[in-house]
């Protein structure tokens, strides 16, 4: 047994020593600050004073008896819905096309792709100028065509502002999604569709019997990882409406960043993130179980 | 043997090259340290402040440089950021263990929670010393002083007055108004000649709330305001009441607030008061130097807000960014002697001639400034009248905050149902965040 215990110590400890690192790092930069987070959030710190006083659940009792905590969640998980939906329904519909047409996809490739570079803040910026009420481009073209009672503040009413920051969210994620399924859609052998074409399938049929069930695997991670970016998002709501107009597109990284560096409330922004992370986790374990140890297994 | 020997420098490289990485910053900050300490005998002064993105920025330079030129004692390390950037970055650094010697800071709410957990140094002595009475004006005084004490000097500030484009007025007719009744026929017969009577960007709400802060002051006064700051009156209070009625009859109803004001920032509407769509702005006078940089052709000029009750005396929104020493300072002398020296009527003059915004030293005239008619007069305002803080500075950031969405969502639907539904609940935030404050004071951190 001993024998046994020595020889498997031997074979594993280079493999250790490379690792060793990457943990060290791991546990310094991820896995403290997480824990000291935790920690934080039953605290009474407020980044003023060095004196912290464990304080029990007080934070969390208040937090879940605060109706802007709610308003946040709301309108994550709203965005969280509406972002996947568009992200990978656009980027679906992108890689098909570019998929079909040939001759001119690498331009069009390029084209699409280009709001993958961009980052948060210039895409906040652009699309913040193309909302503007009265020389914005959307309501300039839905003037010019006719369309006047659309051409609304669309960041400027409570109604739409949340929406309007997701469509400029969408529109870079929409990349992401496009890329993945372009790659899904190579993998899909050309023969199963001659067959069904031979055995008189129109594409509708062989689109929703062949290719999107071949296409599974890629929309699983396409929704995830958008679903998983979707709770972290901040710089596009600080940039276009900082949470307004009067909070209604506050979301939780906004709001624990307010509650924490505005409002000087240190251990609740802790707690915020403690029920975000609570939030996602199922999230997190169905991305790492079912979409990367299969990664591993084939 | 060889295999093992190799193993072992394997394993040696990897917390090698781990430990450096762990304990590099260390070694960092124990050589910061001692190199700190070095330069305190060589008498670094290190300053860290927000006005780099004001115009000239390298104004400061120069008044740092002829600091240094009389003091050859003193070497300043100056740490300029950009203000959005500083006003998160302060609340980080104040409380660590290794401030800067001199900071800025507007005073107020923000000043207010650090000086109680004892982060500021204790200037009330350096301010008698000096003798800044004589040059600085009392209200300034008044809003770096805490606890009966005075926490730091102030040096510039901006006034918010009520900009108009003369030309705009002229074309239909008008003169500026001094009293509420000349004040609604303005806008009246702006709106009828086809302008937006007064502009507004409540994008980042603190603006929002500028026209009520106006009339809550001219209606309720300094002593009424200075309560509801600081949590000693109610929200709900008659005056706070009144305040909004006044706002919803004589401008939100009638048309004349700026329609979708939500969808621009403050720079954004601008634009609209620069190309001439809109008539008034009540601002700061920030606003001035950065719209002439863009458009050195437009006219602006300023009256006083209007005079709604006579018996009521006139209290500016005024602002008064200063020095101030934090207190685990390294260099207390050297902080104390610069501030002095930026305190000097010299100092105030070159910073205002040259970055146009309104300095604090009484001695200062209204030619220093790019427009010394307009924007020079405004500042003079000042030393005439009393002077609060505007209300996203003088109020604690999580009532302010509340204040200021519910006067952005009533500048778009006034309805005084909701609105009261509102104060009663900003009045229940208000108990509690200044019923901690009173805990946290109570613990003395700032003795």
């Amino acid at each position: 047994m001993k024998r046994t215990i020595l020889r498997d110590i031997k074979k594993w400890w280079i493999g250790i020593s490379f690792v060793f690192p990457a943990c060290v790092f791991f546990g310094i930069l991820i896995l403290f600050p997480v824990l000291k987070s935790i920690y934080l959030s039953f605290t009474d710190y407020t980044i003023l004073l060095e004196d912290i006083s464990l304080i029990g659940l007080s934070q969390y009792s208040d937090l879940f008896r605060d109706s802007k905590f709610y308003l946040a969640l709301k309108n994550t998980l709203i965005w969280s819905v509406f972002y996947t939906i568009l992200s990978v329904g656009i980027g679906l519909i992108l890689a098909i096309v570019l998929n079909t047409i040939r001759w001119i996809s690498n331009i069009l490739r390029l084209a699409f792709y280009y709001p993958m570079v961009l980052s948060f803040v210039v895409i906040g910026l652009l699309w913040m100028w193309m909302y503007l009420p009265d020389i914005g481009i959307i309501n300039t073209i839905l003037r010019t065509i006719g369309l006047k009672r659309l051409a609304v503040p669309w960041l400027g009413k409570s109604s739409t502002a949340l929406y309007g920051i997701i469509v400029a969210a969408s529109w870079q994620q929409a990349a992401y999604c496009m890329v993945l399924y372009l790659a899904g859609l190579a993998m899909i052998p050309v023969e199963y569709l001659e067959a069904a074409q031979i055995d008189g399938a129109t594409h509708l049929q062989s689109f929703l019997n062949i290719v999107l069930p071949l296409l599974n695997r890629v929309t699983a991670l396409a929704v995830v990882t958008t679903v998983l970016k979707s709770f972290k998002v901040f710089d596009l709501v600080y940039i276009m409406t900082y949470g307004g107009p009067y909070r209604a597109s506050i979301v939780l990284p906004f709001f624990m960043y307010e509650e924490a560096f505005h409002n000087y409330r240190m251990a609740y922004g802790t707690a915020i993130a403690v029920v975000s992370l609570i939030v996602v986790f199922p999230f997190i374990v169905f991305y790492l179980r079912h979409l990367t140890t299969r990664e591993v297994s084939e | 043997m060889k295999k093992a020997v190799r193993h072992l420098m394997l394993i040696l490289l990897g917390f090698f090259l781990g430990g450096s990485l762990v304990f590099a910053g260390g070694e960092n900050e124990i050589t910061t340290e001692q190199g700190r300490e070095q330069q305190v005998v060589l008498q670094s002064i290190k300053v860290l402040h927000s006005w780099a993105s004001t115009p000239n920025p390298e104004t400061l330079e120069v008044i740092f440089n002829r600091f240094e030129e009389l003091n050859p004692q003193y070497k300043i390390d100056d740490n300029p950021i950009p203000f959005e950037e500083y006003t998160k970055m302060i609340k980080i650094i104040m409380p660590s263990k290794s401030p800067p010697d001199v900071i800025v800071h507007k005073p107020g709410s923000n000043t207010r929670a650090q000086i109680d957990a004892g982060l500021y140094l204790d200037l009330t002595d350096f301010w008698e010393e000096q003798n800044f009475d004589s040059v600085l004006p009392e209200y300034a005084k008044g809003l770096w002083t805490r606890h009966g004490k005075i926490w730091g000097v102030p040096f510039k500030g901006q006034v918010l007055m009520v900009w108009y484009r003369p030309s705009i007025f002229k074309k239909v007719g008008l003169k500026a108004p001094t009293n509420w009744d000349e004040f609604k026929q303005v806008c009246a017969k702006l709106k009828n000649a086809g302008y937006v009577p007064l502009n507004a960007g409540d994008k980042n709400p603190w603006p929002a709330t500028y026209w009520f802060e106006d009339i809550l002051l001219m209606t309720a006064g300094k002593a009424f305001w200075d309560n509801l700051m600081l949590g000693r009156a109610k929200w709900t209070d008659p005056r706070v009441i009144k305040a909004f009625e006044i706002l919803k009859r004589d401008i939100l109803d009638p048309g004349y607030y700026m329609a979708n004001a939500n969808a621009y920032s403050y720079q954004e509407a601008s634009r609209n008061f620069g190309e001439g769509k809109a008539a008034i702005y009540n601002m700061g006078s920030w606003l001035p130097p950065r719209l002439w940089a863009v458009m050195p052709d437009v006219d602006m000029d300023y009256f006083l807000f209007p005079t709604i009750d006579s018996s009521v005396e006139r209290t500016l929104r005024m602002q008064g960014d200063g020095w101030a020493i934090p207190r685990k300072a390294i260099n207390v002398q050297g902080a104390k002697d610069l501030i002095a020296f930026l305190s000097t009527k010299w100092a105030h003059v070159t910073f205002a001639a040259n970055v146009g915004e309104p300095v604090l030293h009484k001695e200062t005239t209204a030619d220093l400034y790019p427009h010394p008619d307009e924007l020079g007069a405004a500042t003079l305002e000042r030393f005439k009248y009393n002077g609060v803080n505007p209300l996203d500075l003088g109020l604690e950031p999580i009532v302010a905050n509340e204040v200021q969405n519910l006067t952005a969502k009533f500048n778009e639907n006034p309805d005084m149902e909701s609105l009261m539904e509102d104060l009663k609940k900003i009045d229940e935030v208000a108990n509690k965040v200044f019923s901690d404050i009173e805990k946290k004071v109570a613990k003395g951190f700032w003795k």
